[in-house]
């Protein structure tokens, strides 16, 4: 524990550098329980889109099987990306795998040559998909790997696929959890003749968890960019002891970065209506000129 | 001594070409094409002229195989004498073997004792443009003008006030139609083409036809009924001179020298100098000639024209003898209302400078025009051409082309028809000439005064000739019934050069001018007119009554010059004029940079004497050149400038204008192809190192670019405009898609940007 904060102090000591905006569909939130949680929820349990944030925490999950769907709008202020993400995953006894698919897809932008010419136009897209497998070394710790693919296309003439990998770790005792996860670690993305290096991360996070309401924070560093932190809160206000978990939940969080790196600062809110181990999510992105009125919304089923 | 041949007979057949050949004094055929073989025409030598039709002509000259020789003019009765006293009796005509070439034939008969030219005829050509049908509009008498331009009001011969005023013909006046035969039973003909009689009338004077058949030709029928087809008998159309009652005025003498139409492969022509010394005998004042001869180039007509004028030819002859003779008895007294005769020929219609016989300076010679105030192109020009009048246009538009009458009766519209060239110009002026001599004619008017109201009368710049420069005006009728002539008493000898020109003498490096002088004095006629200058850009043309001065400053340095104007030794009058220093161009305003738009094909205009002006008052000639040629293309008209599309970007553009001499100035100007529909260029996209954001007008402007996950990578605020956009410097960027947000005045626009 005492390295682990170390470790994250060490992180954010160090100066803001590098400009990584490459394939940013890997280090923004994808789907409605990351966004309304600010993406701060390293160190909780995992959800159906877990393949693409902390698999180590499903070797630890109570649930055995979980699936969901998700798509968003991502910041409309600035030509408003659709958004999906698409995950499951299943866990027998100490063992768990899992499969994500998820991709961004931009407004069309008009393409023009060096005098103005007009010259038609190009719908720039990235899709990544990943495939993760976790282990539960031993009660309350759990380890996780996940491979991942990734295929940009700028536009007719540029393209460029990636490889990289992420590795977590994931502990967990009574009310407390922690995680730690490096991702996005792989060889650099080339579009055409020059190749630009992917959105490395280290995360850090711990959570509280409670009857009511959980409480998590996340320290993440961007390579080239610099240090991000958020804060979040999940309540189940309807709660009851020794009931199953209430039908609703409700997010809210806020994110910490610098304006002209990495993701900047934004607010978010969530919520998720739950029954018979189906739930419906929404999150949404506020406080932000850039990024405001951000939304996803998102289907899983868990048992 | 050689035997001469004892029988020349002399065929004018189908020629009235008597182009003077090498012998005594006889130019080179240039091409035997352009000549009738088979035929010559000599002038034999006094001596022998008595007894060349006795001599042996085939012994003489056996290779060329004469058949037969005769005289031209055969033995005129009373006007024989006056006939030899002008030499006519001393042209043969000789018919040799068709076989034999023309240059020999030439070189042969040459080379007989007693013959000193010979004449081998040349193919004639009637001066008409087309013979069609249409719709009866008779613009050249009154021109009402039209609203689409093609027709200009006061593009007319201005007769209507002289029908009112003055005369609208007289049956005592006889125009000699030499042409094609006129329609005697034409509905509007009908007693105005003279009868053929032995005693005198229309003859035919086409060989081995009979002289007393007239037979009717659309060409002459159509010159015969714009000199004096019936006025006001409710039939056909209105002629120059052809009364008021409805009963005719002028009377036409139809002069038959073409026969068939140009087309027909048996088409006959006729012997033109016999025709006009019949014409002269027997009562014609005015000769109109609507016909010229063949010739295959400018050049040949330049050279053909020096040959008729420089070298005995029987048809100049001809015309010397209608000219002298016309209008008075075997004894020179004048016997009819005009002392002396009238020639007119059409100048031709082949566009060039020369042609003959219309070049010869004793005729007048006829240039046309069309209802639009222009000189027709198709018409000769030159400095010899000595009045212009209706031929109709250059355009294939009936109606802007001359009705008059013709033969067939099979039209929708009956008789009637359109037809353009100066054939139709010439019996315009052979009708004036004809009411002129109606109304002043009398003991005591010659045909020198005729010919001084005829062209003093002419308007003088009305006509666009188009940078033709032609001698003359425009043929008005008022004008000559108007003209005040200078006043010279019965025995007042003195010669009199006067003239009109009020002006400084003073001309511009680039100006051209016209200064007519006008000789007056008993004893003109007889007088050789000229004009001598030292000045290089001067030419002249002159006859009995007028000395004309052409000067065309440019070819000329500027300085001082003189011109003298002589009648003969008697009379001089010495004028000193300046062409001034020419000034180059100046530019007056700098042209703004030009934004035109590149989604667009229609051009944008400027008007380039907005920029430019010339101190000497010249309109300047433009070029312009453009430094990248795939952005916009260009095209001047007169002092337009189109800038069409035919890409995207920026280029600088260059005026220049020059003056006639050259001197130029120059202005540039940055013009812009973008999409005008846009109020906002960025480009390029995809971008790799700079990225342009461009307004369509001068603006602060402020662009934040951003990357997918909202962090606002660049931003940069400045003015910018078309011509100076906004540069941001994206090439420390990662590749990705990015969001530019750009603000500029109240409106904010998002562009997706590719950087690569």
């Amino acid at each position: 524990m005492r390295k682990t904060v170390f470790l994250l102090l060490i992180l954010a000591a160090l100066p803001f550098s590098g400009r990584a905006q490459t394939l940013p569909l890997l280090y923004n939130p994808a789907n409605p329980r990351t966004m309304g949680l600010g993406g701060a929820d390293l160190a909780l349990g995992a959800d159906a889109w877990a393949v693409d944030g902390n698999f180590a925490a499903v070797a630890l999950s109570e649930s055995h099987f979980a699936m969901g769907a998700a798509y968003g709008r991502w910041a409309p202020e600035l030509g408003a990306d659709n958004r999906f993400n698409l995950g499951g995953w299943y866990r027998s006894e100490a063992l768990a795998f899992g499969l994500s698919a998820k991709g961004s897809i931009a407004q069309a932008a008009n393409l023009s040559g060096p005098a103005g010419e007009p010259l038609g136009a190009t719908v720039p897209r990235d899709l990544a998909f990943a495939l993760g497998g976790a282990w539960m070394a031993v009660p309350g710790l759990a380890f996780s790997a996940t491979a991942r693919v990734v295929s940009s296309r700028l536009d007719a003439q540029t393209s460029g696929t990636a490889f990289c990998a992420d590795l977590a770790i994931q502990y967990a005792s009574g009310a407390l959890a922690a995680g730690v996860s490096a991702t996005n670690l792989g060889a650099s993305i080339r579009y055409g003749e020059q190749a630009w290096p992917l959105p490395s991360l280290v995360k850090g996070g711990v959570a509280y968890r409670s009857l009511w309401v959980d409480v998590c924070a996340e320290l993440d560093y961007l390579a080239r960019s610099g240090m991000m932190a958020g804060l979040g809160i999940e309540a189940r206000p309807l709660e009851q002891p020794g009931e199953p978990r209430s039908w609703l939940i409700l997010r809210a969080a806020y994110h910490y970065g610098p304006a002209d790196k990495g993701l900047p600062a934004f607010g978010s809110a969530g919520i998720g209506l739950l029954f018979e181990g189906v739930e419906l999510d929404f999150g949404v992105l506020f406080a932000s000129p850039e990024l405001g009125k951000s939304l996803s919304a998102g289907l899983s089923y868990a048992f | 001594m050689k035997r001469i041949l004892a029988a020349l007979l002399l065929i004018l057949g189908s020629c009235s070409v008597h182009e003077p050949l090498p012998g005594p004094e006889s130019p080179a055929l240039p091409d035997e094409d352009q000549f009738v073989s088979g035929e010559a025409v000599v002038l034999v030598s006094e001596q022998k002229a008595g007894e060349f039709l006795s001599a042996s002509l085939g012994d003489a000259s056996p290779e060329l195989g004469i058949l037969r020789a005769e005289r031209v003019f055969p033995d005129a009765g009373e006007f024989e004498e006056r006939h030899r006293a002008a030499g006519l009796h001393r042209w043969f005509r000789v018919t040799y073997d068709p076989g034999v070439s023309v240059t020999k034939a030439q070189a042969g008969l040459g080379a007989m004792d007693g013959i000193e030219a010979v004449e081998i005829p040349r193919k004639k050509v009637r001066r008409s443009y087309f013979n069609d049908r249409l719709a009866s509009r008779q613009w050249y008498l009154a021109n009402p003008g039209s609203r689409d331009g093609y027709f200009q009001a006061g593009i007319d011969i201005n007769v209507e006030s002289v029908w009112k005023q003055f005369t609208a013909g007289s049956r005592e006046v006889i125009v000699a139609v030499v042409d094609g035969g006129a329609d005697l039973s034409h509905e509007d003909l009908g007693g105005v083409v003279l009868p053929a009689e032995a005693s005198g009338g229309s003859r035919n004077f086409i060989d081995d036809s009979d002289p007393f058949y007239i037979p009717a030709d659309s060409h002459g029928t159509h010159v015969a009924g714009i000199i004096g087809a019936v006025n006001n008998n409710g039939t056909g159309i209105s002629s120059v001179a052809g009364g008021a009652d409805g009963r005719g005025g002028v009377r036409i003498m139809s002069c038959v020298i073409f026969e068939g139409e140009e087309d027909d492969p048996d088409a006959k022509s006729g012997d033109d100098a016999q025709a006009l010394v019949w014409a002269a005998d027997h009562g014609a004042l005015i000769a109109n000639n609507s016909w010229g001869y063949i010739f295959d180039s400018e050049q040949d007509a330049e050279r053909g024209a020096r040959q008729f004028i420089e070298n005995p030819s029987v048809t100049k002859s001809a015309i010397d003898y209608f000219i002298d003779n016309a209008g008075t008895d075997g004894h020179g007294r004048q016997t009819g209302l005009m002392k002396g005769g009238l020639v007119l020929f059409a100048s031709g219609n082949t566009g060039w400078k020369h042609d003959a016989p219309s070049e010869y300076e004793r005729v007048v010679a006829v240039g046309a025009f069309g209802p639009d105030g222009k000189m027709a192109r198709y018409s000769n020009y030159g400095a010899w051409v000595d009045i212009l009048a209706p031929g109709g246009s250059d355009a294939n538009v009936r109606e802007e082309w001359i009705l008059s009458t013709v033969p067939d009766n099979s039209r929708p519209d009956g008789p009637y028809s359109y037809m353009s060239g100066t054939s139709m110009a010439t019996p315009n002026v052979a009708g004036v000439a004809a009411l002129l001599i109606s109304h002043f004619g009398g003991p005591g008017f010659t045909n020198d005064d005729l010919l001084d109201r005829l062209l003093s009368g002419a308007r003088t710049g009305v006509i666009d000739q188009q940078g033709r420069a032609s001698g003359g005006g425009k043929l008005d009728a008022a004008g000559s019934f108007h003209y005040v002539p200078t006043p010279v008493g019965p025995d007042d000898p003195e010669i009199t050069i006067q003239t009109d020109y009020t002006g400084d003498y003073r001309f511009r490096s680039h100006e051209q001018a016209s200064i007519t002088w006008r000789i007056s004095g008993n004893d003109r006629a007889k007088l050789p007119v000229s004009i001598e200058s030292d000045c290089p850009g001067v030419i002249s043309a002159c006859n009995t009554v007028r000395a004309q001065l052409f000067l065309d400053a440019l070819q000329a340095e500027p300085g001082r010059y003189t011109a003298t104007i002589r009648a003969g030794d008697v009379a001089r009058k010495d004028v000193s004029f300046t062409i001034l220093e020419n000034h180059a161009p100046v530019k007056i305003n700098d042209p703004d940079d030009e934004i035109i738009n590149a989604a667009s094909s229609s051009p944008t205009y400027l008007y380039l004497d907005n920029y430019f002006q010339d101190p000497d008052g010249e309109q300047l000639r433009y070029t312009v050149s453009v430094a990248d040629e795939s952005i916009v293309s260009t095209n001047i008209s007169e002092s337009n400038l189109s800038l069409i599309p035919a890409g995207y970007g920026q280029t600088t553009v260059t005026l220049m204008a020059l003056d006639a001499r050259g001197e130029s100035c120059s202005a540039t100007f940055q013009l812009l192809a973008r999409n005008t529909y846009l109020s906002m260029d960025v480009f390029p996209n995809p971008v790799r190192d700079i990225l342009y954001v461009r307004p369509d007008s001068p603006s602060p402007v402020t662009a934040s670019l951003y990357s997918r996950s909202g962090a606002r990578m660049l931003s940069q605020s400045g003015q910018a405009g078309p011509f100076e956009p906004l540069r941001l410097d994206v090439s420390g960027l990662d590749a990705g898609t990015y969001s530019l947000r750009v603000e500029y005045g109240n409106i904010i626009q998002v562009f997706n940007i590719v950087k690569y």
